[in-house]
């Protein structure tokens, strides 16, 4: 490598890992890719230009085209999918109580205000699952309510799913030709030069919505997004004041209910004991809290029946 | 004495013009709180609407702005960052009417986004159109409106005792 393109590559490099550091979950995302584009070019500084370019302006487009109502639009169809396969289960003092754990924790994420405020709902299902929609309804079933058995446990749960809406996961799974006919017909050049016709705009709008689902309920997130999930998952509970350890007791307790070759979060997610290994790498392994018993009694109170059968 | 009166001119100029560039942002969410500090269990001083024009006077990291409302609303306080966004950002065919007449040329000038008829066509073409009923009972719910008082109270009696803020 000469040396104009080493100095060049290692100020890439510094300003990748500088922006990956700055605790802006855009910029962590910014400063990760372009670290990702160095390791994929080989440390070639003159294709790393070419590499970084490309994946900054696909960052740009994936984040910064979007607004929230964009993202609310999509993250409801999403929902509306997910309703049409799973039934709500109707306890308003269970989905209350869900709901008083998820925004407490919203509170304390880096994206607490999005277009028309979380949601959180219970799923009449024996799946042990759980979905975070962009923008943002969060689901999730009575099977993974049986497996946490404090609430500091179903916060863990929750704190992963809204850690997945900070990071906008379910957004960068959209197929990035997309995001190029979005810039072309919906997004602030595009409309200034050629505005989407209805079928047009009804078809992208489909096809963002179907990756979206497809993700959520098939094929899942990769194992780095839900490596992140967990940490900055953690990073929430910390904050809003909740165990942090409750995470690891959590998918020590889902490891115990999974049932091999079963439609649930097995099927979009990897292993709990990889998870709970990954998640002890970068948090370490924090010592339990004392139980709290406000919390345990509330927790017992609220979700007797949803947890029941 | 010219000298001085120079300096003095370059300083005023270099005020005013800091006053007229100020950042100006719109809320980009159906509702977003007004804190009196930049804490999520400060004291809520009002609540914005989407479309308020704020004007930025500070910025604390990534998460919160110190900003003051344009009339007609007249709050000033502290708001999440993910709350605001610049006017060029916001489509100019969302369905929901904000406050904010001083910004709808600029929003005029932005891309059109997806809006209610997005949606609305595609839950009733792919056959989800009970699904999105649900979906709309659960966002009117008044069960799964949570205020920020109400975390407050919350995060109290399950003697949680948050990292962040006071």
């Amino acid at each position: 490598m000469k040396k104009p393109q080493k100095t060049l590559a290692a100020a890439l490099l510094a300003l990748g890992t500088l922006i990956g550091c700055s605790g802006d979950g855009k910029g962590g995302d910014l400063g990760s890719n372009i670290l990702g584009a160095f390791e994929q070019v080989g440390g070639d500084a003159g294709r790393l230009v070419g590499a970084v370019d490309r994946t900054y302006k696909a960052f740009e487009k994936a984040s910064e085209q979007f607004n929230a109502e964009d993202e609310y639009q999509i993250g409801r169809a999403a929902a509306a999918n997910i309703l049409q396969r799973y039934p709500v289960y109707q306890d308003e003092a269970a989905n209350r109580y869900v709901n008083l754990i998820g925004h407490t924790l919203t509170e304390f994420s880096t994206k607490p205000e999005v277009f028309a405020g979380y949601h959180f709902q219970i799923l009449d299902s024996s799946e042990v699952n759980a979905f975070a929609t962009p923008g943002s309804f969060i689901f999730i079933t009575r099977g993974m309510l049986r497996c946490a058995e404090s609430e500091d446990e179903l916060a863990a749960v929750l704190a992963h799913e809204i850690a997945h809406v900070q990071q906008n996961h379910a957004l960068k799974s959209i197929q990035s030709g997309r995001w190029t006919t979005f810039t072309k017909t919906l997004a602030v050049e595009g409309a200034k030069v050629a505005a989407g016709t209805d079928a047009q705009v009804a078809e992208l709008f489909s096809n963002m919505a179907g990756d979206v689902g497809k993700t959520l309920m098939d094929t899942g997130y990769s194992r780095e997004q839900e490596a992140e999930a967990d940490t900055e998952g953690a990073g929430i509970m910390m904050r809003a004041g909740y165990d942090p350890s409750a995470l690891i007791s959590v998918l020590q307790k889902m490891e115990s209910r999974l049932t091999p070759g079963r439609n649930d979060f097995t099927s979009t997610h990897p292993k709990p004991a990889d998870r709970i290994a990954t998640v002890k790498k970068k948090i370490g392994s924090p010592a339990p809290q004392p139980a709290s018993a406000p919390r345990q009694q509330r927790f017992n109170d609220a979700l007797r029946a949803a947890r029941a059968g | 004495m010219k000298r001085n009166r120079w300096l003095w001119s370059c300083a005023l100029a270099a005020c005013l013009a800091g006053t007229a560039m100020a950042e100006e942002l719109v809320v980009q969410v159906r509702e977003a709180p007004v804190y009196e500090k930049s804490s999520p269990i400060s004291k809520v001083q009002g609540m914005l609407k989407f479309g308020d024009v704020v004007s930025i006077k500070e910025s604390l990291g990534a998460g919160w702005k110190r900003v003051e409302s344009k009339p007609p609303s007249t709050l000033a306080g502290w708001m999440r960052t993910s709350a605001v966004t610049e006017a060029a950002k916001m489509n100019n065919k969302n369905t929901f009417g904000g406050t904010a007449t001083a910004t709808k040329v600029e929003a005029n000038e932005a891309g059109d986004g997806f809006g209610e008829k997005e949606y609305r066509d595609y839950v009733s073409t792919a056959g989800l159109a009970n699904a999105a009923a649900t979906l709309d009972a659960i966002e009117r719910s008044a069960t799964t409106k949570v205020s920020p008082q109400q975390v407050v109270q919350f995060l109290n009696a399950g003697g949680l005792q948050p990292k962040e803020g006071k």
